[in-house]
């Protein structure tokens, strides 16, 4: 087992990480900005360096001060989190050149799936159903030429893409041009590579996705899916279950074993998700692949019963992945709500500030999973995520009332925060029936349809 | 030693329950000083302070400056492990803004280390080998009275202003 783990993140995941370490008697070694000098994750560290400026770009994202900090700390191994650098190739080969254990799946992996057109053309070798998509557009008359044949509406993406970012929707031909455009300046922007490629757009599909765990002998299992479909406008997740209701067995064991192929064939290692649209046919299509822990994964683990951020560190250590696919079996169901500094009113906006009166809930049943206590800071500089409150309880129904029973609970001040719009989400007849879909937010409870 | 061994466990125990933070025990065969750190609340409610774990270094100081007087911290920009220039100025040695006072040695690059203002080389807060982080006090220079330094006392905010205070 390593003797001392550097977690290049912050927030919430960070302190999720610094927790499978010392449950694992590894020593911890924090990163921060100076905008999180007395953030929690630093304080709960027991190492910290200070890595750059509050901007992302020169802290949480400077490869040199992180990988430098690494080397001054002593560390064996490097815990990317989600998001900032964990999904980038060149960090995964820093860290190793360096002698460092990068604790996720190799670099190459790493690439092919980070480019999000040349891993659907993957899987579509693989035999996994892929959404009928262009390759990347050089021209506006290729994507024209595309559209023509697939069929409008048509959805733009950034192949570097992720988190909703460099996505435009398009329904017809006249608006193509000004959408590439758009999307392809916003791509530049978050990820440094503005490429874009062209999907056809299904109707009102449900995002289900898969988690996967291999160690690095080749043992690969999948840990069920989750529900993602209750997403903001601009495609990030606000509200995720496991597990997915309201599937046919018959779907779910196809996309699971799907999942498990997909996995194999580009020689996987660690934990990662397959993200699928599912329509209400039953048919599936492969959308991505995240070659990292995600945000959502505290409903797995509730439902599994398994740690997954501790198989991550134990299989980086060279262990081997100790849980037979037979033996995981499903209990209850967990619902996960995103507790971002928004302002649901105002299409989301990010607030900043500082916290006032912060009470958290409890109880039987509920998981919080935070960064955020009475009187810390929220930066205007990073994501708005302040907490996820992840509520188990036997079936789905329960769940439900308990989640609704943990949010009355909840009193977050000084910021405009997401708690409001999950009371709405979760006593609408709509949710409870399960008949949620990736549009479903913005037309049944932002914008609900006149009596 | 007997009472290391047979003593000092039991009054570490007594130490522990009384509400003082540091003791000092003298006795024929030793002296020993026991200090306890502020102790950890990681979901504070409101009024609570919570202390960061990160030890103070024994050169995080930086000399009170004069009033008036436009002195600048030169902090580290990069993550690595300092050391002083060979030719590196006494205290109290006059300084040009480009003078390498030192380098930052990260992932066997070198970072250059420069005064950033012309004056007096008023103390050094790092020592060598020290592992630095980013915006760490590496030394400080004195550039002189504000208004003979910039001709407009208004445009140079006080003293207090320009010194970063020791972290907590």
């Amino acid at each position: 087992m390593f003797n001392k783990v550097l977690i290049a993140n912050r927030g919430e995941i960070e302190l999720r990480i610094v927790r499978a370490c010392h449950e694992l008697g590894v020593k911890t070694v924090a990163i921060f900005s100076e905008a999180d000098r007395n953030a929690l994750h630093v304080r709960m560290s027991d190492e910290s360096y200070c890595v750059g400026p509050p901007q992302s770009a020169r802290s949480y994202l400077n490869i040199p001060n992180i990988v430098s900090a690494a080397e001054v700390a002593g560390v064996d191994a490097i815990h990317p989190g989600y998001g900032f650098l964990s999904e980038r190739e060149n960090f995964a080969e820093i860290c190793a050149s360096h002698g460092f254990k990068f604790i996720g799946p190799p670099a190459p992996v790493i690439a092919l799936m980070g480019d999000k057109a040349s891993a659907k053309k993957r899987m579509a070798e693989a035999g996994i159903p892929v959404i009928p998509g262009s390759g990347i557009i050089t021209t506006v008359a290729e994507a024209k030429a595309f559209c023509a044949s697939a069929g409008y509406p048509v959805l733009i993406k950034a192949t570097a893409g992720g988190g909703g970012k460099g996505m435009r929707i398009v329904g017809r031909e006249a608006d193509l041009a000004a959408g590439l455009e758009s999307a392809s300046g916003e791509a530049q922007a978050a990820f440094g590579d503005g490429r874009v490629y062209v999907e056809k757009l299904l109707v009102k599909p449900r995002h289900i996705e898969v988690q996967v765990l291999a160690d690095e002998f080749g043992h690969t299992i999948h840990v069920g899916e989750r529900d993602c479909s209750v997403q903001k406008p601009g495609h990030q997740k606000l509200l995720e279950e496991a597990p997915a209701p309201r599937l046919q067995p018959e779907v779910r064991e196809q996309l699971c074993a799907a999942a498990v192929r997909a996995t194999r064939a580009t020689d996987y290692a660690n934990a990662g998700t397959l993200e699928f649209l599912v329509t209400d046919d039953g048919n599936f299509y492969f959308m991505e692949m995240n070659t990292r822990i995600q945000v959502e994964h505290p409903v797995t683990e509730a439902v599994y019963g398994i740690d997954l951020v501790r198989w991550q560190i134990r299989i980086a250590a060279g262990e081997r992945l100790a849980v037979r696919q037979e033996d995981l079996k499903p209990r209850g169901h967990a619902i996960e709500c995103r507790i971002n500094a928004e302002d649901a009113d105002n299409k989301f906006a990010p607030a900043a500030g500082r916290l006032g009166t912060v009470l958290l809930p409890g109880g039987p049943g509920i998981r919080i999973d935070t960064h955020i206590h009475a009187g810390a800071d929220v930066p205007p500089y990073y994501d708005s995520l302040l907490a996820k409150i992840i509520a188990h309880d036997r079936n789905r129904p329960s769940a439900i009332a308990r989640m609704r029973r943990a949010l009355s609970e909840t009193e977050i001040r000084g910021v405009a925060t997401t708690l409001a719009v999950h009371e709405r989400i979760l006593e609408s007849p709509s949710f409870a029936g399960a008949h949620t879909h990736v549009t479903w937010l913005r037309e049944e409870v932002l914008q609900p349809p006149a009596a | 030693m007997d009472f290391v061994q047979k003593r000092l466990p039991a009054l570490c125990e007594a130490f522990a329950q009384t509400p003082l933070m540091r003791l000092r025990v003298t006795t024929a065969e030793a002296s020993v000083t026991l200090e306890k750190s502020a102790t950890h609340s990681p979901v504070a409610y409101v009024g609570t302070i919570v202390e960061p774990r990160r030890q103070l270094r024994p050169h995080d100081y930086v000399p009170d400056p004069e009033p008036g007087r436009a002195i600048t911290t030169v902090a580290a920009d990069v993550v690595g492990v300092f050391h002083s220039a060979p030719d590196l100025p006494e205290i109290g040695e006059r300084v040009d803004a480009d003078r390498v006072l030192g380098f930052i040695e990260a992932l066997k690059v070198r970072t250059p280390v420069k005064a950033g203002i012309a004056g007096e080389l008023v103390g050094q807060v790092a020592e060598e080998g020290q592992p630095v982080d980013f915006g760490e006090t590496l030394f400080v220079v004195d550039g002189g009275p504000a208004e003979a330094a910039r001709g407009d006392v208004s445009a140079v905010p006080a003293a207090e202003e320009i010194i970063e205070p020791p972290r907590l």
